[in-house]
């Protein structure tokens, strides 16, 4: 009877699975007539894995998406996954259907180019604005193991200068109460948090805000050309061609001295290790000075904070703080890669990869950022005049007095490409006819943070992925670093830190760094050579 | 006669004791229901005002924004449809389901019965994990259709419950075997002796659980989240978290207007405020249907008290 069961329960379970069904039948992609934008109709389905661009449906709630919808005859099936975008992506790829257009990190790609599952966009390269802007050499760079061209990125940048969010700022009527003391090097920013102390006991003389990053801006002002991501991304310095461990730098070493004396002395809030944004937020008003990855977002979300106690109180970005003797315009709290982020890949089971292909290169045409951030021709802008940079002659001053909530519905939700030298370039642009066109946070962007940024495309390759073995040491390298930090921090003397760094210098080269460290390298100077074949 | 019933005297110590007690009581049911007032106070302020922090016990600057955010959208209509029609469809059918299991497994003539218990009890330690359990349910051909709410057996609201089973079979153990003997004399067959006998004196147990399935279909947003996407049958909850997510990208088009723009409004809808609105749209339904169901849980509390 028993073994009649067992036979019974086998066979049931084998039943399921065989029941599991086929693999998804491979949807052919052929189109037979000539694709033309704005003639042929086009529909597809987009996915993107940081989950933003589900949350309404298409050319419902925004101008431009209706315009691009009645225009140009392009609609887009949205795809979202209600905050699991990263399981959903997971099980999108075990089912082989993965919606037409998607939106990823640059480390997800080489597991879709091995499954095949998504489409080289080389033929299409051909009269694109893509090739057009980026050239050649930058578009090599972002070649997969095979040679072919799969990604778009999200954001490029096609000028000299980049964006940035981060740097400096300092309260303005604390400042004024103080005596307006020059704050532009660290000695000076030293004596100024000790005088803060002295006279605003209540306050909060330094935040690094969340995550620390103010540390890290510290950083970069203790040397000239010292990119934001060394510490905080490669935990590497470039020096002379070759990129060398972090933990054996002399300006890191200074840099983590000067950091970790202001906090042990007081003169940084203790919590900054552990707060959330919203904690983050709410202690800003009682702060004196401000070092951030983003000053722009936190001076924005806080300035009115200020202004409800004194009206004549604000937030002023100052110039990036640095070590004496520096050339102040190399320092770099921000940097900027011209091949932006995350990338957009075309799935092999889109219908019309083609089409695809050209809406993205629209949206990342002039004029189609032009539609995307300001909204149709005809509302805040007219068609037809252009200066040679393609901004509109004539826009608009509508634009500058109605409200954050009208805005926000003027242009599309649905970007996913965009080059961000026509973005800021506008704002520039608005600056350049009348400063006060431009609100306080692209004002202190304009004046301060995207100066100080600097081009790092031809590191953009430089992170192992993840399940490679250099992947796995970079890891290892990653926590052996945050730890050495945080503890470097609550250190009681100097000699303190410098032994803790000393422990991590070697954990590290026990980790393997040194094969790491050459692995980066290689990526360095091929990549590196590549943009200068430009 | 003496009559027994006369007042006990309260002595100064139990006055105190009292007090202390009513004190306490007091101050941990605030300390529950406050933050739940706070969201909601939240969800009406206006956004920028929130950042600045201080909020307690009344908006201090009222605005709809946050809920006109979330009303906009033309598919929460449909998909409220869904997270009801799932609670209302799927609750009866998961109790249904585990409480008949669970009846089942009470017998011990049973063939095979110690095989489906310890199938259910293993399930409650080990899971295949997402990826196997994505391609039963594929498998099953229930992607992209409103059935992968009702007939899935995993997650949180699942066909086959194993917690409420074992409960039910606790439960239906100790119901007193001569009830169910008597029936059996009269000729019932085992569906009888269910649905007329079992399930009556059953009534606080099918109460509770029924009200943790209705929450359960009523909270789920993962199974819509991956098993739905092409077809526009996502619950309430998925929705929501979406409509959540992307206004962060909202948050950085608005910055783009000029300065006056700024002194007008800084954006009322704040990511904070938003996700109080969508928190208090998505539970308030549930809360009002919780009084009703409350005079079981008092008889629920007795289980185990009935004797014989």
């Amino acid at each position: 009877m028993r073994k009649l069961l067992i036979v019974f329960m086998v066979l049931v379970v084998s039943a399921f699975t065989f029941a599991g069904g086929s693999p998804a039948e491979e949807s052919t992609s052929a189109t037979d007539e000539e694709f033309v934008l704005g003639e042929t109709p086009l529909t597809f389905s987009f996915f993107d894995v940081s989950d933003v661009f589900a949350g309404h449906d298409y050319g419902v709630d925004y101008q431009g998406e209706a315009w691009i919808k009645e225009n140009l005859l392009v609609d887009m099936e949205l795809i979202g996954s209600g905050g699991a975008a990263e399981q959903k992506f997971s099980t999108m790829i075990i089912d082989g259907d993965l919606p037409d257009r998607l939106s990823i990190n640059r480390n997800q790609l080489p597991q879709l180019v091995e499954a095949g599952l998504v489409v080289p966009l080389d033929d299409y390269l051909e009269g694109s604005y893509f090739l057009e802007s980026m050239g050649t050499g930058a578009i090599d760079m972002l070649r997969s193991e095979d040679g072919k061209l799969y990604q778009y990125p999200q954001w490029m940048i096609t000028r000299e200068s980049g964006n940035g969010n981060g740097g400096w700022l300092i309260q303005k009527s604390i400042h004024d109460a103080l005596g307006n003391p020059p704050v532009e090097t660290f000695d000076q920013l030293y004596d100024y948090l000790n005088l803060v102390s002295r006279e605003y006991p209540d306050m909060i003389p330094l935040a690094v805000t969340q995550n620390f990053t103010g540390g890290y801006v510290i950083f970069t002002g203790f040397a000239e050309d010292m990119l934001y991501d060394y510490i905080a991304s490669f935990k590497a310095i470039p020096e002379g061609d070759e990129l060398t461990s972090i933990f054996k730098s002399d300006v890191f070493e200074e840099a983590l001295l000067y950091t970790a004396r202001l906090f042990r002395e007081g003169l940084i809030d203790p919590d900054s290790f552990t707060i959330n944004r919203s904690q983050d937020l709410e202690r800003l008003p009682d702060v004196a000075v401000v070092a951030s990855n983003n000053i722009a977002m936190r001076g924005r979300e806080t300035r009115g904070v200020l202004q409800q106690e004194d009206p004549s109180n604000d937030w002023i970005p100052i110039w990036p703080i640095r070590k004496e003797g520096l050339d102040p315009d190399r320092v770099f709290p921000n940097s900027y890669n011209t091949l932006g982020g995350r990338i957009n890949v075309i799935s092999s089971s889109a219908e019309n990869p083609e089409g695809v292909f050209r809406f993205m290169d629209w949206l990342f045409s002039p004029y189609g950022a032009l539609v995307n951030w300001f909204g149709p021709p005809g509302l805040y802008w007219e068609d037809g005049d252009f200066t040679p940079e393609g901004y509109p002659v004539n826009f608009s001053e509508d634009w500058f007095s109605d409200p954050a909530d009208v805005i926000r519905f003027v242009g599309t939700n649905r970007t996913g490409i965009g080059n961000t030298a026509l973005v800021d370039g506008m704002s520039e642009y608005f600056y350049s006819i009348d400063p006060s066109f431009v609100n306080w946070t692209k004002n202190t962007q304009i004046t301060v943070a995207w100066q100080t940024s600097k081009d790092r495309t031809e590191f953009t390759n430089v992170i192992p992925a993840t399940d490679s073995d250099e992947g796995i040491i970079f890891q290892e390298i990653e926590d052996i670093f945050d730890e050495m930090y945080s503890r470097a921090m609550f250190a009681s003397s100097d000699a303190e830190v410098l032994s803790i760094l000393a422990d991590a210098d070697s954990e590290a080269d026990d980790a393997g760094f040194d094969q790491l460290l050459d692995y980066m390298t290689e990526i360095w100077q091929r990549d590196k050579e590549r943009l200068e074949d430009l | 006669m003496v009559d027994v019933r006369r007042r006990v005297t309260r002595s100064a110590e139990d006055v105190v004791v009292d007090v202390v007690i009513y004190t306490v009581m007091a101050l941990i049911c605030f300390s529950m229901l406050y933050p739940f007032w706070n969201s909601v106070v939240l969800s009406f302020n206006d956004g920028s005002d929130a950042i600045a922090g201080g909020i307690t016990f009344w908006p201090r600057q009222f605005s709809l924004e946050n809920y006109a955010y979330v009303f906009r959208d033309p598919r929460l209509a449909r998909a409220y449809g869904v997270t009801i029609f799932r609670t209302l469809l799927g609750t009866p059918l998961t109790i249904i389901v585990t409480s008949t299991f669970a009846f089942g497994l009470t017998k011990r003539n049973l063939i095979g019965r110690r095989y489906y218990m310890w199938a259910a009890v293993f399930t409650l330690y080990f899971g295949g994990g997402l990826i196997p359990f994505f391609l039963v349910v594929r498998g099953l051909g229930l992607l992209d259709t409103i059935w992968v709410y009702l007939f899935v057996i995993g997650g949180s609201a699942a066909l086959l419950n194993v917690f409420h089973m074992i409960i039910f079979r606790s439960f239906f153990m100790s119901i007193p075997q001569s009830l169910e003997d008597s029936a059996r004399i009269d000729g019932a067959g085992y569906y009888t002796i269910f649905y007329r006998i079992i399930v009556p004196v059953s009534t606080p147990v099918f109460a509770t659980l029924t009200l943790f399935n209705a929450v359960n279909h009523w909270n789920a947003w993962f199974d819509g989240a991956i098993f739905i996407t092409r077809s526009n049958l996502v619950p309430l909850q998925t929705l929501l978290r979406q409509i959540l997510n992307s206004n962060a990208v909202d948050e950085l088009m608005g910055e783009l207007g000029g300065t006056a723009a700024e002194e007008l409004a800084r954006s009322a809808i704040t990511t904070q405020t938003l996700s109080m609105a969508t928190m208090v749209f998505a539970t308030v339904p549930i809360l009002l249907v919780y009084p009703f169901l409350q005079r079981f849980f008092v008889h629920g509390l007795l289980i185990g008290s009935l004797k014989e």
